[in-house]
């Protein structure tokens, strides 16, 4: 007879997982991403620092002195404000890439303010009209996409991408336009800038922390107990249950954005008016992406949020340092790593939804049912749960597909980088369960028949 | 015995925890029609959708002709012959009926002019009538499905299976449906016909396989078996099959609908020249084919859609143009329950709790409770209380940014209890409950503001009979309360059975208003099909009270 053909990956959705598995899981996606990333690193520097060097590195470029540490909190508050900024119209299902852009506006319009009147008003008087003037322009960044969303129902995605390199390019147009010689960067204004609490470093940084503290209160209790923030929801969950309730759609959008765009207004004050007292054209520091990472890892939520800037903060500064000890002289470098980091993080949420299962049918066992490969029946094995009893049965056919599904969990899960095999399936919790579990759960299944 | 034509032995399909098939069996036979009947989410569409090569299954195994088949995509069926004609069509809009019929895998080089006479050849041979030139754009829902199963039997499939075929079709409509079946039967061909509508069950098929919550129960010979049985099979008790009628009291008119002209989303007219009149205690049943209009009256009645022309009085007054909250705000307590439960009446990714307060949520204040004052406190101490709770009364009565969750959840409680609907907590999401419980929410928010007037646009669809007789009961008691009740229904036997009046669109015109025990199917599908139209035959302009709320000279154009 012909042998019959059956796929060889069959890919099942999960029953809901408890949150303890999810998040062990996910520490385990990170812990392995971070080991790959440290043989990756060991292999090719070209300073060698001895394999748990890395994680030294990594922690002395956040935690080393008190100013790296002050750094990391100032960079995770700025994060933190854009990317809740962006969330506010993410949970409305309006994709705001223009994050970028808004902060840029924000930055200029201070710097404006700055520049034309500091000195020729008291620096309270400009410090407030600065703080204005930087939520207004953030605003209105956010706004005309808003509007032409509403009324014409134009690609919001586009439009606000877009809008980026009009502000990007305000921003150098201004530049030069005040300071036509000279190497094109902007030198510190003397003027009107922010208050600070003490001196140094923590002077400075203590009220944008501050200030990203109470955002990240405010925007918590908006989105979860004010009628805006459940309007909020409505249209991002269903446009036509809203409309059914009576909620005017198009104001509730452009009420949103003008929130969403003068955050990161403010976020562009505090850039100008407090850290950098200049403007220019990277001053964004691409937050505005990096944002859009820091919602959708912490499924919207504010305080989910506040964790993933942390962690995404303390791996750009982590690694800006392991660069430097290891002797890269490349930037690159450390982006490819966090690169790595992210698609294991983001990668594992497959696994926590989806449970794969792998056909091998070795001619010997063809009556033998597909087995699984899921965290689950190791956990049940774990628990005692009682072991198979017709387990030697299959002993042939399992030890036989055994090493092919390490391979090829850590090839799925992992993609290209396969010198890294063996490794990967140590801590990949999915590709973890031993032959001996997973042979318990077919047992159990066919006794039940 | 001859050798059958599929056998499926021990199909499971699970999603996440949930068992869609448990071990399932069935045999088909060569040239039989065999009925697969259970409630909606009883797992047929999926049963099939693992012989048609969309799913595949979990466990088990499939037969066709005796030899193990392994199907994993639609390409696999087709090569075992099997092949499925779904409940959305698949078909292409912009082609003619040959060119879709043509489409597909293994393409035999198609010429135009052969494929029109080939098609032509097919439909010969089992009696379809089918223009091969037609656009598919230009067609009606039977004439699609009748390219949909000539599309299949042109692949060369044995095996046919219908999923719903009957659900968008009318009474004549389905007549002439079983008979090509039967046509194609004699021809040696083996069907599987999905449906949930007995009495079609009893006309068409050889045998009915019964499925329930994902579990095969059993296999009859139609000829052996009762609707009565079956149903017993289906739901797994004894179920009464009667709907009451109380006797409607005859009201003054609530509702007046006047020339009312709607346009569609495309821009058509989807409403023509409507006239009827809702009285109070009475249910107006409106009967036609799925998409003649019913969708856009709600919408126009709701305030949710832009009325072209003619008026919308709500006891005498007009209502034309206004949105849902102004029309609440005038104090009018109008409920409209969609068809599409999930994409418009309802949030489905939020909870119970937050789903009750949809409607009034803009009215919620701070709900600060006063302080006891104990008598034997100081006077100080009394003093300063009574300051605060004067305080919070007067809170109380600002406009309050926060929506109010516990007064929302205790609502959600009353119609949890009320309409014994299945959830683990008020909070969890609703997309999550049954269909039947996501409708009971829904109903339950509905009438619990006491509505006078309560638009239903399909309200049973997709729920088992057990809670459809629920809703029959729950909308039956909204008319003995006074309140009169618009009912968009698909079942003609239950609508025949429940409405006092039905009311019959064809394209969104009025075709008559009749009586329902004075009517009977036949006459209802004739009209439906635009065959029959009453509202022309009688000569005078129907759908208008005699005692009109309307006053004299308001609507001009009607008295001109």
């Amino acid at each position: 007879m012909e042998r019959v053909k059956q796929p060889l990956i069959h890919i099942t959705k999960r029953a809901p997982m408890p949150l303890w598995k999810a998040l062990c899981i996910r520490a385990g996606a990170v812990l392995l991403a971070l080991i790959v990333c440290a043989i990756f690193i060991s292999a090719s520097a070209p300073k060698q620092k001895g394999f748990f060097g890395y994680f030294g590195s990594l922690f002395t470029g956040v935690f080393g002195t008190e100013r790296r540490f002050l750094l990391f909190l100032q960079d995770t508050a700025l994060l933190l404000c854009v990317a809740l900024a962006l969330v506010v119209a993410f949970r409305m299902k309006f994709w705001n890439l223009g994050g970028n852009g808004q902060v840029l506006m924000g930055c200029l319009a201070c710097a404006m303010c700055m520049y034309y009147l500091g000195g020729k008003w008291a620096d309270g008087w400009v410090c407030l009209l600065m703080f204005f003037a930087s939520v207004a322009a953030g605003a209105l960044w956010a706004v005309i996409p808003a509007v032409f969303k509403a009324f014409f129902n134009t690609n919001e995605s586009l439009f606000t991408l877009m809008m980026n390199y009009v502000a990007l390019n305000l921003v150098a147009f201004f530049i030069t336009h005040w300071y036509p010689t000279g190497t094109g960067a902007m030198p510190p204004l003397e003027d009107a800038n922010l208050p600070t609490f003490g001196s140094g470093v923590a002077g400075r940084v203590l009220p944008v922390v501050l200030v990203a503290v109470i955002v990240t209160a405010a925007i918590y209790c908006y989105l979860r107990f004010s009628k805006h923030g459940y309007e909020i929801s409505l249209i991002g969950d269903s446009k036509n249950t809203a409309r059914y309730a009576g909620i005017n759609v198009k104001k509730v959008v452009i009420r949103t954005l003008v929130l969403s765009g003068a955050l990161c207004g403010l976020v562009g004050f505090l850039l100008v008016g407090s850290i950098n007292h200049m403007v220019s054209t990277t001053m964004d520091d691409n937050m505005g992406f990096t944002g859009i990472m820091v919602a959708w890892m912490g499924k919207f939520d504010p305080l989910i949020m506040t964790g993933v800037a942390f962690f995404i903060i303390f791996l750009s500064r982590g690694m800006g340092q392991v660069c430097t000890d290891f002797g890269f002289t490349s930037e690159a470098l450390s982006d490819i790593v966090v690169g790595l980091i992210y698609f294991f993080f983001i990668g594992c949420e497959f696994f926590i939804v989806y449970k794969v299962h792998f056909n091998f049918r070795p001619r010997a066992a063809r009556a033998q049912p597909a087995f699984e490969m899921n965290g689950e029946s190791a956990h049940k094995a774990a628990e005692g749960e009682s072991p198979s009893k017709d387990g030697t049965q299959n002993e042939p056919a399992m030890s036989e597909a055994a090493p092919l599904i390490a391979e090829d969990a850590a090839t799925m899960s992992e993609g290209a980088k396969t010198a890294d095999v063996p490794s990967m399936s140590e801590g990949n919790p999915e590709a973890e369960p031993p032959p001996r579990t997973r042979r318990a759960k077919n047992g159990g299944n066919k006794e039940g028949k | 015995m001859a050798q059958p034509a599929l056998e499926l032995k021990g199909i499971s399909k699970y999603f996440g925890s949930v068992a869609a098939n448990r071990n399932i069996d069935l045999t088909l036979q060569k040239g039989e029609i065999l009925a697969l009947l259970g409630e909606n989410g009883s797992g047929k569409t999926t049963l099939m959708n693992m012989i048609s090569g969309i799913y595949y299954p979990d466990e088990g195994k499939i037969y066709v002709d005796g030899q193990e088949a392994v199907i994993s995509s639609p390409q696999d069926a087709f090569r075992h012959h099997i092949g499925m004609v779904h409940q959305h069509f698949k078909l292409i809009d912009i082609f003619t009926a040959a060119q879709n019929i043509v489409l597909g895998p293994g393409g035999k080089g198609a010429r135009l002019s052969r494929m029109n006479d080939d098609v032509r050849a097919i439909a010969q041979k089992y009696g379809f009538a089918i223009d091969p030139k037609k656009k598919v754009y230009d067609m009606s829902v039977s004439e699609k499905q009748t390219v949909e199963i000539v599309k299949v039997l042109y692949r060369g499939a044995d095996i046919l299976i219908l999923d719903e075929p009957t659900a968008v079709l009318t009474p004549q409509e389905t007549e002439k449906l079983f008979s090509v079946m039967r046509a194609m039967k004699a021809d040696g061909k083996s069907i599987i016909i999905i449906t949930h509508k007995l009495h079609e069950v009893m006309a068409i098929s050889d045998r009915v396989a019964v499925l329930r919550k994902g579990e095969y129960i059993g296999c009859v010979d139609t000829a052996s078996t009762n609707e009565q049985a079956l149903t017993e099979m289906m739901v797994g008790q004894k179920v009464e099959l009667s709907i009451a009628r109380p006797k409607a009291s005859t009201d003054r008119p609530l509702l007046e609908i006047r020339d009312l002209v709607v346009r569609s989303d495309e821009g058509s007219r989807a409403i023509e020249d409507l006239s009827f009149f809702i009285r109070g205690g009475e249910i107006l049943g409106v009967a036609g084919i799925a998409g003649c209009g019913q969708r856009e009256l709600c919408e126009a009645i709701a305030g949710l859609r832009k009325v072209e022309q003619g008026g919308i009085y709500h006891e005498g007054e007009s209502i034309v143009g206004l949105t849902p909250k102004q029309i609440a705000a005038r104090g009018i307590s109008m409920s409209f329950i969609p068809e599409d439960r999930l994409g418009m009446g309802l949030a489905p990714s939020m909870s119970v709790t937050d789903n009750m307060m949809l409607k009034n949520y803009a009215e919620h204040r701070f709900d600060i409770a006063p302080v006891p004052v104990a008598e034997e406190a100081s006077p100080a101490k009394k003093r300063w209380l009574r300051f605060c709770n004067r305080l919070g009364a007067f809170i109380n009565k600002l406009p309050c940014p926060f929506v109010n969750r516990r007064a929302a959840r205790a609502e959600a409680q009353r119609v949890i209890g009320e309409l014994d609907i299945v959830t683990p907590s008020t909070e969890t999401p609703v997309r999550r409950l049954s269909g039947g419980n996501v409708q009971k929410v829904l109903l339950g928010r509905e009438i619990l503001t006491e509505p006078n007037v309560l638009i239903t646009a399909y309200p049973v669809r997709g729920l088992d009979i057990n809670s459809s007789y629920l809703i029959y009961d729950i909308l039956n008691r909204q008319k003995e309360r006074g309140a009169g009740v618009l009912f968009i229904g698909e079942d003609l036997d239950v609508m025949l059975a429940l409405c006092d009046k039905i009311m019959v669109l064809c394209h969104g015109r009025l075709m008559g208003v009749v009586h329902a025990e004075k009517t009977t199917k036949e006459e209802l599908g004739l009209m439906m099909a635009g065959a029959l139209d009453l509202a022309e035959e009688k000569g005078k302009p129907m759908g208008v009270a005699k005692d009109s709320q309307i006053a004299e000279g308001e609507d001009s154009a009607w008295n001109a």
